[in-house]
């Protein structure tokens, strides 16, 4: 019944313009405006699928749509593992260092710290030379004096 | 035999693209020209015209999301990209507008008596002379026998719209040809 309505909508259409503008006029028109190249229609489709590879090779297109759920799960999974493994180096070099704290022995921590307190009076000394042309020659005097006192 | 929507399916499905999109552009290729020739009239520009459209079918058929049927959306692509040809050839000061640049000389191939010839010749300049949108809808109408919704869907108008450009596009085609 619609359909009715539209083909008698467009009879009456068709009927006006050709009542203005002559049948034969408009068919003519038609024919001429419908003129092709031999073969142009059996070849069209080739020349459309080589300007579609030569766009192709010009410009790949990379369809982030595709890939987006793989590169996101990827990226997860190395933030996931990267985490993992930092832990887990971290918990290692602390046992480590706390085994190896208990293993020493009492005689050679203290045997350590007697060897470096002395490098440690010496760097201060060689310190206080170095400011000393900052101090008066009678700060400076009792300073080193102090410090030999000490070391003797 | 597959329907369009079926064929789109594969196509966005990724299976046998090329071969599904041939099928699709050796369905429609002929009315898509014809549509486009009918506007620019030189061949070269409908062959330029067509190919483009095509390209861009390929380039958005993915996306395509079914809401008009595959034929609709073919044609409305068809439109703008002929519409866009057309302003550009009217903004470019050294092309001569289609009307002029039309071949009129050889419009009358085909008709023996003189008269005939003549009535051609006004129904052509007179068709050049009316503005392309109600152009476009004249031509879709009588030569494509397109329902107004179909064209209304393809110009991106109402069917009220559609229907007003095509009466409007007849009166003016009626006073041209009462001025000659």
């Amino acid at each position: 019944m619609h359909s009715n309505t539209r083909d008698i909508e467009l009879e009456l259409d068709k009927q006006k313009i050709e009542e203005l503008l002559t049948k034969s006029a408009l068919s003519h028109l038609c024919a001429k405006q419908e003129q092709v190249p031999h073969g142009y229609f059996e070849t069209f489709d080739t020349q459309v699928l080589n300007k579609i590879k030569s766009q192709k090779r010009q410009n790949p297109i990379i369809r982030l749509s595709t890939y987006m759920p793989y590169l996101m799960a990827a990226a997860i999974t190395i933030l996931i593992a990267t985490t993992f493994i930092f832990i887990q180096t971290d918990n290692k070099t602390n046992t480590i260092a706390k085994v190896n704290m208990q293993d020493i022995p009492t005689e050679e921590i203290d045997s350590y710290v007697s060897e470096n307190e002395s490098i440690a009076e010496i760097d201060w000394q060689s310190e206080i030379n170095l400011i000393g042309g900052s101090l008066d020659k009678e700060t400076g005097d009792n300073l080193l004096q102090d410090t030999n006192t000490k070391q003797n | 035999m597959l329907s369009d929507q079926e064929l789109v399916i594969q196509f966005q499905k990724e299976h046998e693209k090329e071969a599904v999109f041939t099928e699709l552009l050796k369905r429609h290729q002929q009315k898509v020209y014809y549509q486009i020739k009918r506007m620019v009239n030189e061949h070269a520009d409908a062959d330029d015209i067509a190919q483009l459209v095509w390209l861009k079918v390929w380039n958005k058929l993915e996306g395509f999301k079914m809401e008009s049927e595959f034929s609709t959306w073919v044609f409305r692509i068809a439109y703008n990209e002929t519409l866009n040809f057309l302003q550009k050839q009217k903004r470019d000061s050294q092309h001569l507008l289609s009307s002029e640049h039309y071949d009129y000389e050889n419009a009358n191939v085909g008709f023996d008596d003189p008269k005939s010839s003549q009535i051609q010749i006004a129904l052509e300049r007179a068709i050049q002379q009316v503005p392309e949108k109600q152009r476009i809808v004249f031509m879709l109408r009588y030569f494509e026998e397109l329902p107004y919704d179909k064209i209304a869907a393809i110009t991106g108008t109402t069917v009220g719209g559609a229907k007003a450009n095509f009466h409007q596009a007849l009166k003016k085609m009626q006073e041209i040809l009462k001025k000659n």
